[in-house]
């Protein structure tokens, strides 16, 4: 029955999840500014799952890059919606933490924490993985089961007038809850001059 | 000033239920670029060419005007009016009385004409307030009480009201080129029964949730995706709401290739944003004849960022391969990393840069 307890993760990006995957039920917290690359980690964590047929809900991406997050994986035929929820995301939210079964959610500014609560709470109850894309670690109030650290990163491909923007290293930060991962930094393409999302390894 | 020739369609300026009053106009373009292979739609409904090589080849302005009205004439309900004067501000209002504004006389033109045709309800109620209600009482207001009292937008009407500039922000419609493009681009991939399909469990909670969501918010909130082709990515993926998308669900969408190969930006803006690129001393970069960029990239200012981003890395322009009416046009991408490692993806049309998408 383990296998029911989590969603399936790219072996690519299995080094950054406690046991390689999503566990339902549970929040993970994807944090980066603006530009950072955040969004492209928090729409990766979702594609195994998604071309595995499981329904993904995107909440709060205002102008989605439909055809980058196709590229990184997710199967859109799995995939629905709600670009501009407005004053309503957190309702939004919980009412997809209803019928999905991966629900990303990019909330406007910090999150109160009485939403936080709820979500937390909904996500647990109906065995949905969360995750949740911010600016700011702190702008999620509450302990997340992961949390994933977007810093430094860099572009590749790309020169002082030649070349195009073909891949970008970022240095990705892990914490977890209760020492249950072991705190690291580890080097991440997003995505990789093949195109994947995957942690770097080796060199 | 550019002198243009503008054609005005007036059955076809306001969009049906069908796309039929699209369909149209792209075969009024299609019989004018005939004859005129520079014209440009403006918006619908609406088109503009340079009036100098036509006129001198058929005899005249009055004669490109005459020639191009008789062949639409089959194509449309009522007549198209044409106009000619130097600027696309002044020429589409000369085309809406079928006038020829001499060369070098659109101030004198304009100089009666209401402030309504700015375009700007506020502007024009407050000036009306002042006793100002034509353009020509607006030219000559003063320049600094202009910006005083209705800042940069003001000028910039301003500027137009009296003959400096010749195109009004706004009279142009932005998606109309991509909107003609979809028209002759493949048809959606494969078809399935419903976008959802399938039965399972999970399947019908997801398909209640959206219907639900639906019923609570805005029968629009909720969307799915569709690619298709296109130059850029925001023709080539696009968003139909969840309830109009029953029987529109891509079996395999695959992705079609592009102008721009992958990866693509993860946020691609539904309006772009005007953004300035200049070189390091300051001057505006743009995209000269041959495709080239005119200066070196320094600093990319942002619309809401309060200060200037260094640009660290850039590549590009690549030039769009347009359609037949857009060749005239120097359409071009820029690829463009600040000194933050934040990637942006952008634009230059309608002579300036615009913000398409960044690599999120």
């Amino acid at each position: 029955m383990a296998a029911e307890r989590v969603l399936p993760v790219s072996t690519d990006l299995a080094d950054l999840l406690p046991g390689g995957s999503l566990r339902r039920g549970t929040t993970t917290v994807v944090s980066g500014a603006p530009g950072s690359g955040a969004v492209s980690l928090g729409v990766s964590l979702l594609a195994e799952a998604s071309s595995a047929g499981h329904w993904c809900a995107a909440v709060g991406i205002a102008d989605p890059g439909v055809l980058a997050m196709a590229e990184m994986g997710l199967d859109l035929r799995r995939a629905v919606f709600v670009p501009r929820p407005r004053a309503d995301w957190a309702d939004v939210a919980a009412e997809m933490l209803d019928g999905m079964e991966l629900v990303v959610l990019r909330p406007p500014s910090r999150v109160p924490h009485g939403a936080a609560r709820v979500l937390t709470a909904r996500a647990r109850e109906r065995r949905v993985a969360l995750v949740v894309i911010v600016d700011d670690p702190r702008h999620w109030p509450l302990p997340a089961e992961v949390t994933l650290e977007v810093g430094a990163s860099s572009w590749q491909g790309i020169g002082m007038g030649d070349g195009r923007l073909s891949a970008r290293r970022c240095e990705v930060s892990i914490r977890g809850r209760h020492g249950k991962v072991r705190e690291r930094t580890v080097p991440v393409w997003l995505p990789s001059p093949a195109g994947t999302v995957r942690v770097a390894g080796g060199s | 000033m550019e002198r243009l020739i503008v054609l005005r369609c007036p059955t076809l300026a306001r969009e049906g239920q069908e796309g039929e009053e699209l369909r149209r106009f792209a075969a009024v373009l299609t019989a004018v670029v005939r004859r005129c292979p520079f014209v440009q739609p403006v918006r619908l409904g609406l088109a503009a060419l340079p009036a100098r090589a036509p006129s001198r080849f058929f005899g005249g302005e009055q004669a490109v005007c005459d020639l191009l009205a008789q062949d639409l004439a089959p194509l449309l309900d009522d007549e198209a009016s044409l106009g000619a004067a130097d600027g696309l501000f002044a020429a589409t209002l000369a085309a809406r009385g079928g006038l020829l504004v001499a060369a070098g006389g659109s101030a004198e033109f304009l100089a009666p004409l209401s402030m309504a045709t700015l375009r700007r309800p506020e502007l024009a109620t407050t000036c009306q307030r002042l006793g100002v209600s034509t353009l020509g009482r607006f030219a000559r207001l003063d320049v600094d009480r202009v910006i005083e009292r209705f800042g940069t937008e003001g000028v910039h009407c301003h500027r137009v009201a009296s003959g400096l500039e010749g195109e009004l922000d706004g009279l142009r419609d932005p998606t109309i080129h991509a909107r003609l493009a979809a028209l002759d681009e493949p048809p959606p991939l494969a078809v399935q029964p419903t976008f959802f399909g399938g039965t399972s469990l999970a399947t019908e909670r997801a398909q209640a949730a959206a219907w639900r969501l639906q019923r609570r918010f805005d029968p629009t909130m909720v969307q799915v995706a569709r690619l298709r082709a296109g130059h850029d990515p925001a023709e080539r993926a696009v968003l139909v709401p969840f309830a109009s998308a029953g029987d529109l669900g891509a079996e395999a969408p695959a992705p079609w290739p592009g102008k721009i190969p992958a990866p693509s930006p993860m946020t691609v803006l539904s309006t772009p944003e005007p953004v300035e690129l200049v070189d390091p001393a300051g001057t505006p970069v743009s995209v000269d004849g041959r495709g080239l960029l005119t200066g070196v990239p320094g600093r990319v200012h942002l619309a809401h960022s309060p200060r200037p981003d260094e640009v660290a890395a850039w590549a590009g322009p690549w030039p769009l391969t347009t359609r037949w009416w857009g060749d005239r046009r120097r359409r071009a991408r820029l690829q463009v990393v600040t000194s933050c490692g934040v990637a942006l993806l952008l634009g230059a049309e309608h002579g300036r840069w615009w913000m398409l998408g960044r690599y999120d």
